[in-house]
């Protein structure tokens, strides 16, 4: 039976820390603001935009004409060519491990100099248990390029969950310095600073990053308990209160304030927070219950492989090979039904080959996928009418509207496509 | 009127007896290595128990948390004897004969014999927890076995051997999966009450797997519902009655482990701390009547640092820091630092892991039996902690950890402190085994204490005390008269020159296990004692002044008493 799907944003908890996770996430608008482009642009010209919109799905050029009108709804083929990027996937898990590692050294094979490439290889090895050689492949990276951050951050990480805190820390102070402004950078040091019960450099570490700006709610709660392990309980009470304006719902900050109050005698606060922390904790504990129940390690095996093979279609792309590209994130559609990510890319892929079609079966899926998105909505109106689906076109695009009613891109859309259609 | 103080009870082995091998390798050790020196000394026992999970490879949960052990003196000749518990084919195994528990008798010089089967204490049910207590008073230590399945209590006959005594005692607990077990005094009243940690709600009828990565792997405890201990108050005529909703303590379902019974507040009665395996702990606070409230999240006892619930395993009490307030240590799953709580007063618990580096060396394992014990009698508790996966093949999806670990030894370098001395300190450290429970006593009377250690499916392991340090010790035996004969709950304070230390006498604790009936204090270099105070817990005192050290104290209630 197929599973619903359901959009989800990817839990990175149990993955190696990565700039290029935001990166990936960052690099899915381009399209959609391309094609939003695409539509202000058509309110200074309707040619641009009906060469922008009207294209055959085997990506020759074709002008609607007008009078022609609209073109009947035709019946759209299975999402599911003659590929093996989408066969069924009846293996078991550990043969689509296996599957995706030699997907990834191809990768690698084909860009031995690329470190973004080498790092693809590098977070799948580490997610699935194999640390060293993933280590490996990052300080490889880091011979091709010193300055390539997220080898550190994927080395500390794999370094902290083989207790080389020495390591980890090392790692974090460098990705500190090539990346001053992330946040990540000195929370995960002061974490492996923490786990040495290196207190002091905890708590200067983050006293430098929150006075500089930072403003984490982990960062805070890391302050706290450094303070709380170095018996200044006032300073960590005043960190966790920090932590819980930021995130109110987060139980671990009410602990820590539960636990300083204590130790100050504030027997009220201690107790306020403590019930906090309890009611908080009873949510978090039935989720694990939910969770722990019924585990799907098939699934979560599949998501994880899906963004390596994402992933994987980038760096093809980046390297101007979507030839490349496209097997890998039709790999990780197969595998995930619920990855938006790899589905924008191919969206994307096909629109600027030409291929409208099956851009359209893929932001179709998109719209399933999350049909609170309004601009899947939109781009499915857009594709809609490039194909001369103008019915399906406005349908999509009033949906659009619903959803952001004041977007004024999506009215400005549904009226292009409205003198489109009744020409 | 006199203490009445054996010295030496029996015990008087040459503190650095043995051969010219035995010198040698404590030569090699202090050379080698650190202060702390433990030798593997399993294959000169004699001991030739091996553990069974009586697994066959259907994965049932109750395999991954077999078993621990008891060093106790079951037939009152002075020396600590071991009985290891076992476990039993489940459905799919097929045995020519049914694995059993063992008793092995303590013969002096290492070695070890089977009294198993003219004991009468080779149960055959599947064993997870024991612990040793005088239930019926009279003069020895009876076996209380939780098992997965029917538990089992066993009357020592006191001419070495047993009588098994579940039915008439009313103590067989259903038919559950057990864990720790306690005997304490709940209520003050003279006879020792019992505590028994039930793990989960486990049925052949709704099989559960699972997987990670795909590799087939047991399945976590959260996949069964939790389930309320029970505690049985002892009627002193030698029943029991169950009174776990009465007391509070049935209210509250968990996945219980290891528990330790110890007055941590330190107002005279005996209170419960339960370790429960990924969910937060329980510090049941005795009224003194043997009405417990569970305080474990307002004393700081149920999570870690962060707030986090821990997969509780062993939990161990002592004063890590001579403070004369009792900590606690418990250990943890794979990921997690095991955790020091240290009892800072005011009936708070506060973890102080990391800032004393008492993890050190634990993340990567899931951790297992534990003891806070002096191993080099220099006056501050050292910890042990028994590692090891409970995934058989955890190698196939991560390479951070492994089924066979070594054991960590954690030095306390009396500031307080902790370091991880596990690789300096004998080649008793270098044995890489899957363990479970872990004892600790002075198993051949030399004046420091020794290590036996379950392992999951394969020989136990033997660790004899080689450490040079020639520090100064004293081991103290009660004899309680109008409370429980073994003393249990009892309060000790030695004090020689600036050095006071307190333990308490504990029966059932660690990961499942039983050890330490007999009190242990290192002296350092101080060669006199200047006082022992004891207070029992009907809320006598007694107390002895200025003693000579390297000895065993054997104290009887009342009769030692002086101001």
């Amino acid at each position: 039976m197929r599973r619903r799907r359901k959009a989800k944003s990817h839990d990175k908890r149990d993955q190696p820390a990565s700039r290029s996770d935001s990166e990936s996430a960052r690099s899915t608008r381009p399209w959609v603001l391309g094609i939003l482009m695409a539509i202000c642009a058509a309110l200074g010209g309707i040619a641009l935009v009906q060469r922008s919109l009207v294209r055959d799905p085997m990506g020759q050029p074709e002008v609607s004409r007008p009078g022609q009108g609209e073109s009947p709804e035709r019946e759209m083929p299975p999402f599911a060519p003659q590929d093996p990027a989408f066969r069924p996937i009846e293996t078991t898990a550990q043969e689509l491990i296996g599957e995706a590692v030699r997907a990834a050294r191809r990768l690698v094979e084909r860009f031995p100099d690329d470190p973004a490439s080498i790092d693809v290889l590098a977070r799948l090895q580490h997610h699935f248990g194999n640390s060293a050689e993933a280590i490996d492949a990052w300080k490889r990276c880091l011979r091709l390029d010193p300055s390539f951050v997220d080898a550190y951050y994927g080395i500390g990480s794999a370094a902290t969950s083989r207790q080389q805190y020495d390591q980890a820390a090392q790692c974090y102070r460098r990705a500190m310095a090539l990346d001053p402004a992330s946040p990540k950078a000195p929370i995960d040091l002061a974490y492996a600073l923490m786990s040495q019960g290196k207190l002091t450099e905890v708590v200067a570490v983050l006293e430098e990053s929150t006075g500089g700006g930072l403003r984490s709610m982990p960062a805070f709660l890391l302050l706290g308990q450094a303070y709380h392990q170095l018996k200044q309980y006032e300073k960590a009470k005043q960190s966790f209160e920090t932590a819980v304006r930021i995130a109110p719902d987060y139980p671990s900050a009410h602990y820590g304030l539960a636990m300083a109050c204590a130790r100050l005698g504030q027997k009220d606060q201690a107790e306020k927070h403590r019930e906090e922390f309890r009611r908080l904790e009873a949510l978090d504990r039935e989720g694990r219950t939910r969770a722990d129940t019924a585990p799907d390690d098939q699934l979560s095996v599949r998501e994880r492989l899906a963004q390596a093979y994402t992933d994987a279609g980038r760096a093809y792309a980046r390297h101007g090979d979507d030839g490349e590209a496209e097997a890998p994130w039709r790999r990780a559609a197969a595998l995930d039904e619920g990855n938006t990510a790899c589905r924008e890319d191919l969206a994307a892929l096909y629109e600027r080959s030409h291929r409208e079609q099956e851009s359209l079966l893929v932001c179709r899926e998109l719209v399933e996928i999350d049909p609170n998105n309004a601009d899947y909505s939109l781009n499915v109106g857009l594709l809609s009418a490039r194909l001369g689906r103008f019915a399906a076109a406005r349908s999509a695009v009033e949906r659009a509207m619903e959803l952001d009613p004041r977007n004024p891109r999506y009215r400005e859309a549904y009226e292009l496509i409205q003198r489109e259609g009744t020409k | 009127m006199a203490p009445v103080v054996r010295r030496g009870d029996g015990l008087e082995v040459p503190r650095l007896a043995g051969s010219a091998l035995a010198w040698l390798g404590l030569l090699a050790g202090a050379l080698a290595g650190g202060p702390i020196q433990l030798r593997d000394v399993t294959h000169q026992t004699g001991i030739t128990f091996v553990h069974t999970d009586g697994g066959c490879g259907r994965r049932y949960i109750v395999e991954t948390v077999s078993a621990g052990l008891a060093l106790f003196d079951y037939d009152n000749d002075g020396d600590v004897d071991v009985y290891f518990l076992n476990g039993a084919p489940l459905p799919g195994t097929k045995v020519d004969a049914p694995p059993t528990n063992a008793l092995y008798r303590n013969d002096g010089g290492w070695r070890f014999t089977d009294v198993s089967d003219e004991a009468g204490v080779a149960d055959t049910g599947y064993g997870l927890g024991v612990a040793a207590g005088d239930y019926d008073n009279d003069g020895d230590q009876d076996l209380y076995l939780n098992n997965f399945g029917p538990n089992v209590m066993y009357r020592n006959n006191g001419d070495g051997t047993f009588t098994d005594v579940t039915q008439p005692t009313g103590t067989q607990n259903g038919s559950r999966v057990g864990a720790g077990a306690c005997f304490l005094d709940i209520d003050r009243d003279g006879d020792l009450d019992l505590y028994v940690a039930n793990y989960l709600e486990f049925s052949y009828d709704a099989p559960i797997s699972a997987t990670i990565h795909g590799v087939p792997v047991y399945p976590g405890p959260n996949r069964y519902p939790p389930v309320p201990d029970t505690l049985y108050r002892n009627n002193g005529d030698g029943t029991f009655t169950d009174v776990s909703v009465e007391s509070g303590v049935g209210a509250h379902a968990g996945w219980g482990m290891g528990i330790v019974c110890a007055d941590y507040d330190n107002d005279g009665d005996t209170d419960v701390f339960v370790g429960n395996d990924v969910a937060e702990n329980f510090l049941f606070e005795n009224d003194g009547q043997g009405k417990f409230e569970e305080v474990g999240l307002v004393v700081g006892a149920s999570y870690d640092l962060r707030g986090n619930p821990q997969g509780s395993m062993g939990v161990d009490c002592g004063d890590y820091n001579n403070d004369g307030r009792l900590d606690f240590y418990q250990t943890s799953y794979q990921g997690q630092h095991a955790v020091l709580y240290e009892n800072v007063g005011g009936g708070l618990l506060e973890d102080v892991t990391l800032a004393t580096g008492a993890g050190a060396g634990t993340m990567p394992y899931v951790t297992w039996g534990n003891g806070l014990v002096d191993f080099d009698n220099d006056g501050d508790r050292d910890v042990f902690v028994a590692c090891g996966h409970l995934y058989d093949n955890v190698d196939r999806f991560d390479d951070t950890t492994s089924y066979l670990a070594r054991n960590v030894l954690l030095m306390n370098t009396g500031d307080g402190r902790f370091v991880d001395a596990s690789r300096a300190s004998g080649d008793g450290l270098a044995v890489t085994l899957s363990s479970r429970g872990a004892a600790f006593d002075d198993l051949d009377g030399d004046g420091d204490v020794d290590a036996v250690i379950l392992n999951s499916r394969r020989e136990p392991t033997v660790l004899r005390n080689d450490s040079p340090s020639g520090n100064r010790w004293v081991q103290i035996r009660l004899r309680g008269v109008k409370s429980n004969r073994d003393g249990v709950g009892a309060r000790v304070k030695v004090v020689a020159g600036d050095l006071t230390q307190v333990d308490e006498v504990h029966s059932g604790r660690g990961y499942q296990s039983h050890y330490g009936s007999r009190l242990q204090f290192g002296l350092g270099d101080h060669d006199r004692i200047d006082r022992v105070e004891v207070r029992w817990l009907g809320g006598g005192v007694d107390v002895l002044n200025d003693l000579a050290t390297d000895q065993v104290l054997t104290i009887v209630e009342g009769a030692a008493y002086q101001r």
